[in-house]
């Protein structure tokens, strides 16, 4: 869109109004254009270096995961999370030597607990792991463009959230998940899903689940800050997200992912 | 008004009386607040950060309980929250605070102080809960049977949840 800029010439007449409406359009345009790719919006004054710039990132580090569901249970107690469903969950990929690959989940009640084996099968195990879901915090987010009442919105630091008193319960906007990560919560019959523990980050905690991870399988951090871990891994390692293919840029990164992870 | 135009007339007015209808919908259905800040209601997002917190940070366990937090960052349990073991302990941390901040005489532990979300002592159940044998975690993590384990080493059968605590400390596990 720069080009454009350069077109406009203050000097020229005036019923030449037409080449002049032109540009102001094309500046009008292309300014509209570079606000609406960028990612969250920031809060910061970086002159004064005093607020810094906040976009919350998620990074999961599957190789460290050993499917205790202690994430699951924290984020159950701290936002009370109606029984059967919930915002976070574990699924564990299992590679028989047979070429076949079982997917199961802890059950959606308490204690959470993984069984043994991923169903029945014959062969010998080959591989095995746990990946952890939640909300993915996408910068392209179906959920908010769904919504016919814009209850899903996005806060400066990126975090997507629900307006639970504006919410009308119409559940587009669980269709549109492309993750599976909302629901609609029979006790408050509004759209229901991971906040990221928005009312910890704005104290200054981390979110539930990273607090009880024993591992450090998740994390959450700053990706405006250099020196933050997640910064750090996502610039430095190999993370992949979910679902690439649906354009919707997760904020929610994974190491260890294999193709059959979906 | 001439009997010709009357049917334009009617038609205009309904499409007046539709038009003030949207708006004072509009105005009456959208909250006040609704884009000063963006697309959403303005107040939202401060109403979620108000929420109050349950699980504490483990550092919030750290100023009382130093030497037990020194000795678990030693350890292979260096990120196990104190609460897998002790319970969320809200109200505990909540009433040591309220304590200390008044300045007065009292108890944020035990049956006298109130508190009802603290546990102390080993549980093999709670052991159990990250330590049950299962397919998927990665190699090196140990995975216990604790049906068979004390058994197997030397110890007599029992059914006492602190067994696991006659070997191991909890809070630095190496066995």
């Amino acid at each position: 869109m720069a080009p454009a800029a350069n077109n406009v010439n203050n000097d020229v007449p005036e019923d030449n109004s037409r080449r002049n409406f032109l540009a102001e359009m094309a500046i009008i345009g292309g300014a509209a254009m570079s606000i609406s790719i960028l990612p969250a919006m920031s809060v910061a004054n970086e002159e004064t270096g005093e607020e810094q710039k906040v976009t919350y990132a998620f990074l999961v580090d599957t190789t460290k995961c050993i499917g205790c569901a202690r994430c699951v249970e924290a984020c159950v107690a701290e936002n009370s999370v109606p029984e059967g469903y919930l915002r976070t969950w574990v699924e564990r990929y299992v590679y028989f030597e047979d070429g076949t690959i079982t997917v199961d989940s802890h059950p959606k009640t308490a204690p959470f607990s993984f069984g043994m084996f991923a169903g029945e099968h014959e062969a010998l195990v080959s591989n095995s792991f746990y990946v952890s879901k939640l909300c993915n915090h996408c910068v392209n987010t179906p959920c908010i463009q769904v919504c016919p009442v814009n209850a899903s919105y996005m806060t400066p630091e990126g975090v997507v959230l629900i307006d639970k008193k504006h919410c009308i319960g119409c559940s587009y906007c669980v269709q549109a998940c492309p993750f599976n990560t909302r629901f609609i919560n029979p006790v408050t019959q509004t759209a229901d899903k991971c906040t990221w523990c928005y009312h910890r980050l704005k104290k200054g905690l981390r979110t539930a689940c990273v607090t009880a991870c024993p591992t450090g399988t998740r994390i959450i951090g700053n990706i405006e800050d250099p020196e933050d871990p997640v910064h750090i891994a996502f610039t430095q390692k190999r993370v992949d997200v979910l679902k690439s293919y649906m354009g919707t840029r997760p904020k929610t990164r994974y190491i260890g992912l294999t193709t059959d992870v979906i | 008004m001439s009997k010709d135009t009357r049917h334009l007339w009617r038609a205009a007015f309904i499409g007046l009386l539709a038009v003030c209808g949207f708006i004072g919908l509009r105005t009456l259905m959208v909250p006040a607040s609704f884009g000063s800040t963006g697309p959403y209601r303005a107040e939202a997002p401060e109403e979620e950060a108000a929420r109050k917190e349950l699980l504490p940070d483990q550092k919030e366990c750290k100023p009382c309980h130093e030497a037990r937090y020194e000795k678990l960052q030693g350890g292979a349990h260096k990120l196990v929250h104190c609460k897998h073991c002790h319970g969320t302990a809200r109200e505990h941390v909540d009433r040591c605070k309220e304590l200390a901040a008044s300045g007065k005489e009292g108890k944020c532990a035990g049956p006298e102080s109130g508190v009802t979300d603290l546990y102390k002592g080993i549980n093999s159940a709670k052991c159990d809960k990250c330590h049950h044998p299962r397919v998927g975690p990665p190699k090196g993590f140990p995975m216990i049977d604790i049906s068979t384990h004390p058994q197997e080493m030397g110890a007599e059968p029992t059914d006492d949840p602190a067994v696991c605590g006659e070997c191991h400390d909890g809070h630095d596990p190496t066995p």
